[in-house]
């Protein structure tokens, strides 16, 4: 019998960096889990101060786009694009650039307004749900390339195994789409170092993360430090000046499209340009620092500990993953160390390549960045949470090495080592998440003690005030008619949003004070330890009737005001 | 070239294969390094071995950190006080407590007791209480949790040895929870207390004429036309996160603000505490110190200053022995070169 000979297969694509065979539709298959993934937890998570704000910025800015349809179909499209119409529209909370917030209405003005297929949160959250869909394929096809296919899966397993980037995948917020922006720009740029269309595409991504968040400024002296150690002396002996002119079309292209992307994207820049944008920059050159508990002082001014957000990823991070994520990098770190700094390091470790250079600077220039005592802590684990995928590719690295070892160690158990090793780093992560959610902002790992350990070590309880969701139905149940509410942090666009999720009762009423008020909701946060004595006062009780606690420490305290007499 | 497929260049090291993935199930991405070549000890037999045993202890440090996160996880449910715990402690607490008691958290933070701990002062002072703050209870009840992840309660208990508290007897245990007892012998109450008796006080703003402008008596308050901030009265405030109840005396700028009692019985000591309230005590920027003048007949005999950006109780005791016996006017005086953001009270008291 003569066997047919199986048909050639495709050739692997030359570029070493593009995406193996399969690799695109696994990227596309992480993305719609992780999509799903948010989709399916979403609806317990509260609304934090800031998506409130948010809320009503993207339906504001959406219905600029149906002012300029209206125009249009009266055939004047002009006037949408007069400065006081624009105004009018986005003049509200002008002080981050609006591609996120008009997304976050556009979708709830289709699938909330005009289809009905979400609740009111949901229309304003799917695409924040979608862009972190693409930063577990991207996280993949960067880790599928810079570790392995399997490497690729764990970074991306890793990234959202770690609960509190979870938690701010839910939200129509800026932090995680920033990541998602982060990622595309180093992906594109990557991509570009051996195929140089993509220098092109990476001038849209830095357009794009231009439009997301002010984080993005960093990015092209990350990406000018990789350029002038690992690129620029290549290009020069290979074409001098002529050759680095070409290495450096990704930076000609950010240097143009992403400005004129960023202008075009934000209408409310368009009449007065300059005086608009600098205001924006101004505004986040002078931000005010909020309070922020660290290891039991209260941070409210600089300087800050250098090595702040060294310390709080070490004890918000899952710590074994933690602990890879630290191996992977220090093993990068000592290669660095040996090419650039001191030389006879060389005995012992090899020289870095460009691509982990690429790697360590994007895991390490938020976090370095965080860590300046100058630069203001508030936030959290989120402001430097565009480090983390890099982060985890490291990790993905520092896992293989583990598993190389312990095949050493058991030959016979070789094909299990891998997945097995990896569960075993990533449920604890699993474990936190589900025993947390969706009180994402609490989160402490097994090294911090969780959320009683690191009450005790002093370390901030949470922000943003989205764990009142947690006392919502007690209040729901026990509040008289009509009652007015203390909500304390939570603001006004949160408490609106909480009525249309149906969360809270349509009757229950805001109050501005604890003296305007029956029943309070106290948010423990240290800086605000005065406003539960302020309750004390105008209650005359100490003694609280119901309370959100995190394995005993309190997080949403409910007081009501006793009956007279 | 930047298009050109380039040489094949592993990632990683290769002076140890065995720590890298199988090449049969995964081949090397083909990536070009900074410079080509491996460590120069790569080939060394000595380094090798080396570097087999830090990667042993990277793998066992690994795989030992996430086998005890699973135990922490699996643990921590064993640890937590339940609801019946703290109804058992509760209704055993309000069978021994008596007045001049009280309830101390340990953990600190653990205020979930206050939802089932009734009749009875529950304090929390933050994590350092000082002898002052605890000094005017006979008895202390230490309610810990001491089971709880980074939970220290032998740590709490010889803070209060240390502050003239000595233990009765050893803890009794309800489920998670843990209730000792703590006596003291040093109690120290006012015989005078000017927060309490704060609806006797006169309070004015002494103009920079010497005039003086009355901020007349509302019940228990003393409301000053100028503000609604202005308003002196007796309040639970918090300073440095510990709750002090104290009267809070906005400062109205140079011009003092001036509490005054007159008819003070005075005794051996004069204690004052005084503090700025709440988060602001901890930013300097473009605040001012206040400063609390006490006078007793007019003679100044303390003053306190409150900077901006040093948060926390400040306190002073003044010998009065020589007023003793008699009844004396004892004012207080509030100022500062500008009352923006200064959140001021104070608490003062005559001992015996």
């Amino acid at each position: 019998m003569s066997q047919t000979p199986a048909p050639a297969r495709a050739p692997e694509p030359l570029d070493p960096r593009a995406p193996r065979r399969g690799d695109l539709w696994i990227a596309l298959g992480l993305a719609l889990v992780t999509f799903a993934a948010l989709a399916l937890t979403e609806s317990s998570v509260g609304f934090p101060r800031d998506e409130g704000y948010y809320f009503r910025a993207g339906h504001d800015y959406a219905g600029w786009y149906v002012d300029l349809w209206e125009a249009l179909k009266r055939g004047q499209p002009l006037d949408a694009f007069k400065d006081a119409a624009i105004v009018r529209r986005f003049e509200y909370n002008h002080e981050h650039p609006v591609l996120m917030k008009s997304l976050f209405g556009l979708s709830h003005l289709l699938f909330t307004e005009k289809l009905g297929w979400l609740r009111d949160a949901a229309g304003y959250r799917l695409p924040a749900w979608a862009v972190s869909g693409f930063i577990s394929a991207l996280i993949f096809l960067l880790g599928a390339r810079l570790v392995s296919r399997r490497g690729g899966f764990f970074a991306a397993a890793a990234f959202w195994l770690t609960p509190r980037n979870f938690f701010h995948g839910h939200l129509a917020c800026f932090d995680m789409p920033m990541v998602w922006a982060w990622l595309l720009v180093v992906y594109c740029y990557w991509r570009a170092l051996s195929n140089r269309r993509w220098a092109l595409w990476t001038g849209v991504a830095y357009g794009v993360a231009l439009a997301v968040k002010h984080n993005s400024w960093i990015i092209p002296g990350v990406l000018l430090i990789h350029f002038l150690l690992a690129e620029a002396p290549k290009a020069w002996r290979e074409g001098r000046g002529r050759g680095l002119a070409k290495a450096l079309a990704p930076f000609w292209a950010m240097a143009t499209i992403g400005p004129a992307l960023f202008y075009l994207h934000w209408p409310y820049l368009w009449h007065k340009p300059i005086e608009r944008f600098v205001w924006y920059a101004n505004f986040h050159g002078k931000h005010i620092n909020y309070p922020w508990e660290y290891l039991g002082t209260l941070l409210v001014e600089a300087p800050f500990p250098v090595g702040y957000a060294f310390v709080v990823s070490a004890l918000t991070v899952p710590i074994a993953l933690f602990l890879l994520m630290a191996c992977g990098s220090l093993r990068e770190i000592a290669r660095f160390a040996g090419t650039w700094i001191h030389r006879p390091l060389q005995r012992f470790v090899s020289p870095l390549d460009t691509d982990s250079l690429l790697l360590l600077g994007n895991a390490f220039a938020s976090l370095v960045v965080f860590s300046m005592p100058f630069v203001p802590i508030f936030g959290g684990v989120k402001h430097w949470m565009p480090a983390m995928p890099f982060l985890a590719i490291l990790a993905a690295r520092a896992l293989e090495q583990v598993v190389g070892t312990t095949e050493g160690l058991l030959p016979a158990a070789r094909r299990a080592a891998f997945p097995g090793l990896a569960g075993i780093v990533l449920l604890p992560g699993l474990l936190g998440l589900v025993q947390n959610h969706p009180y994402g902002t609490s989160f402490y790992n097994e090294l911090a003690g969780g959320h009683a350990g690191a009450a005790t070590l002093g370390m901030h309880r949470q922000y943003w005030s989205n764990n009142v969701t947690g006392v919502l139905p007690w209040i729901n149940e026990h509040a008289p008619r009509n009652a007015r509410v203390f909500f304390h942090e939570v603001n006004w666009d949160s408490f609106l949003a909480y009525k249309k999720a149906k969360m809270l009762r349509d009757d229950i009423q805001y109050a501005g004070s604890p003296q305007d008020s029956v029943l309070a909701a106290y948010q423990y946060m240290p800086e605000f330890r005065d406003v539960e004595m302020q309750i004390w006062n105008s209650y005359g009780t100490q003694t609280p009737v119901h309370g959100l606690y995190l394995d005993e420490t309190p997080q949403v305290v409910v007081y009501q005001r006793p009956p007279r007499g | 070239m930047l298009s050109k497929t380039h040489s094949a260049e592993p990632l990683s090291d290769q002076s140890s294969p065995a720590v890298e993935p199988a090449p049969a199930v995964e081949p090397a991405p083909a990536v070009e390094p900074l410079s080509a070549g491996e460590p120069v000890l790569a080939q060394d037999p000595r380094w090798r071995l080396t570097r087999t045993w830090l990667l042993r202890a990277q793998a066992a440090l690994v795989i030992g950190a996430a086998l005890l996160s699973l135990l922490f996880y699996f643990c921590l449910p064993s640890t937590l006080p339940s609801e019946a715990d703290y109804q058992q402690l509760a209704e055993s607490l309000a069978s021994q407590a008596s007045r001049g008691d009280a309830v101390l958290l340990d953990p600190h933070w653990a205020e979930r007791a206050r939802l089932y701990v009734k009749g009875i002062p529950v304090l929390n002072f933050g994590r350092d209480p000082t002898r002052e703050d605890l000094a005017a209870f006979h008895r202390l009840f230490v309610l810990s949790a001491p089971e709880l992840p980074r939970s220290d309660r032998e740590e709490t208990f010889e803070r209060l040895e240390a502050m003239k508290f000595r233990r009765a007897g050893e803890p009794t245990r309800f489920g998670k929870l843990s209730l000792a007892l703590f006596e003291s012998s040093a109690v120290e109450t006012p015989s005078f207390d000017f927060t309490s008796e704060v609806a006797q006080a006169r309070v004015f703003i002494r103009r920079a004429d010497g005039s003086e402008e009355l901020c007349p008596r509302s019940g228990e308050r003393h409301p000053c036309k100028r503000a609604g901030w202005l308003n002196v009265g007796a309040e639970i405030k918090e300073i440095a996160f510990k709750p002090y109840r104290c009267l809070w005396a906005h400062p109205v700028g140079t011009e003092p603000l001036v509490v005054e009692y007159t008819g003070v019985p005075l005794g051996k000591e004069l204690r004052v505490l005084a503090g700025i309230v709440g988060q602001i005590a901890f930013r300097t920027e473009r605040y001012q110190p206040v400063t609390l003048a006490v006078k007793v007949d007019g003679e100044l005999v303390t003053s306190l200053v409150v900077p901006p950006g040093e948060p926390g109780e400040r306190r002073s005791t003044v010998g009065t022995e020589r007023f003793a016996g008699g009844r004396h006017k004892v004012s207080f005086e509030v100022s500062t070169p500008d009352a923006s953001m200064r959140h001021f009270c104070f608490d003062a008291g005559v001992y015996p």
